[in-house]
């Protein structure tokens, strides 16, 4: 059996309401329903100004209309921010100063991993 | 959670309900045309059964039992999706009219389980569904175009009674 998160629920907040794609469009000052369309169906992603209209309309967070997009570029942050860490400590820097630097943000980079680590097994 | 794609074919329209875990997270009713019913299956019933499947990606897809008439619109999508579905994808599960009222017998207490009185019932569960709730049906009214969702909505509570 498959149990995978869906792509958004833009649709089922949209149909609770009793909305129709064109009614949702005009509220967000939209010319067409063709983007709600394209949102629904994953093919386009919401602009930050749209973000913020769904959530005041729907008292939704993007996290919650989009489960898979926020799981995908926060899992793609960690995985760049491993890279980051991996990349300063290869680095050969002569500078006092510099090392200095790099090592605080290492240090903050592995903190900030952890902190991801510990809130992904309380979600497990 | 596991994804619940219930559809219930009729000769005129096609209702679908989609629920995740209790939640429901799409409906609706789409019509199937005058043509034939080659036509109305293959031209309609199946891309949306398939768009459905593709969009809501379900664990579970819950279906009518045939109809002892063999030629039916209803027989031949049934037909059709077992066909589909028979070497990969979700598990198929279906309800007969009687395992349906079974189920809902029991949340109905002492009132009799007609489809007028499940479909009252479900609006008290999901008041989203408000909206579609039909008047009464008269003797020589015809089914309203509502009433396949109903009916699909009816059929995954139906799985969830006896699953979870």
């Amino acid at each position: 059996m498959r149990n995978r998160i869906r792509k958004n629920y833009l649709r089922t907040w949209r149909k609770k309401l009793g909305l129709n794609q064109r009614q949702l469009a005009f509220i967000l000052g939209l010319k067409s329903s063709a983007r709600i369309s394209a949102m629904e169906l994953g093919h386009a992603f919401p602009t930050a100004r749209e973000c913020i209209a769904f959530r005041a309309f729907f008292r939704q967070s993007f996290e919650e209309l989009w489960p898979r997009l926020g799981l995908e570029v926060e899992a793609r942050t960690f995985t760049n921010i491993r890279r980051l860490i991996v990349r300063l400590g290869r680095q050969n820097v002569q500078s006092v100063r510099k090392r200095v630097q790099i090592n605080i943000i290492r240090k903050n980079l592995v903190s900030i991993l952890a902190d991801f680590r510990k809130k992904q097994e309380e979600l497990r | 959670m596991t994804t619940i794609l219930a559809i219930q074919p009729e000769a005129r329209q096609i209702g679908y309900a989609v629920f995740e875990g209790a939640a429901l997270i799409d409906w609706g009713t789409k019509t199937l045309g005058v043509a034939g019913i080659p036509e109305r299956v293959n031209r309609v019933a199946l891309p949306l059964f398939r768009s459905l499947v593709d969009y809501h990606e379900p664990g579970v897809v819950v279906l009518p039992r045939p109809t002892k008439a063999g030629g039916t619109i209803r027989n031949q999508f049934l037909v059709e999706i077992r066909y589909e579905l028979s070497n990969h994808g979700p598990s198929l599960a279906s309800f007969s009219r009687n395992q349906i009222q079974g189920c809902f017998k029991a949340f109905l207490r002492s009132e009799r389980p007609t489809k007028d009185r499940i479909m009252r019932l479900l609006v008290a569960w999901f008041p989203e569904l408000r909206g579609a709730l039909p008047r009464p049906r008269k003797p020589w009214e015809s089914q309203d175009y509502w009433v396949p969702m109903f009916d699909a909505v009816t059929m995954a509570v139906t799985w969830l009674h006896y699953n979870d």
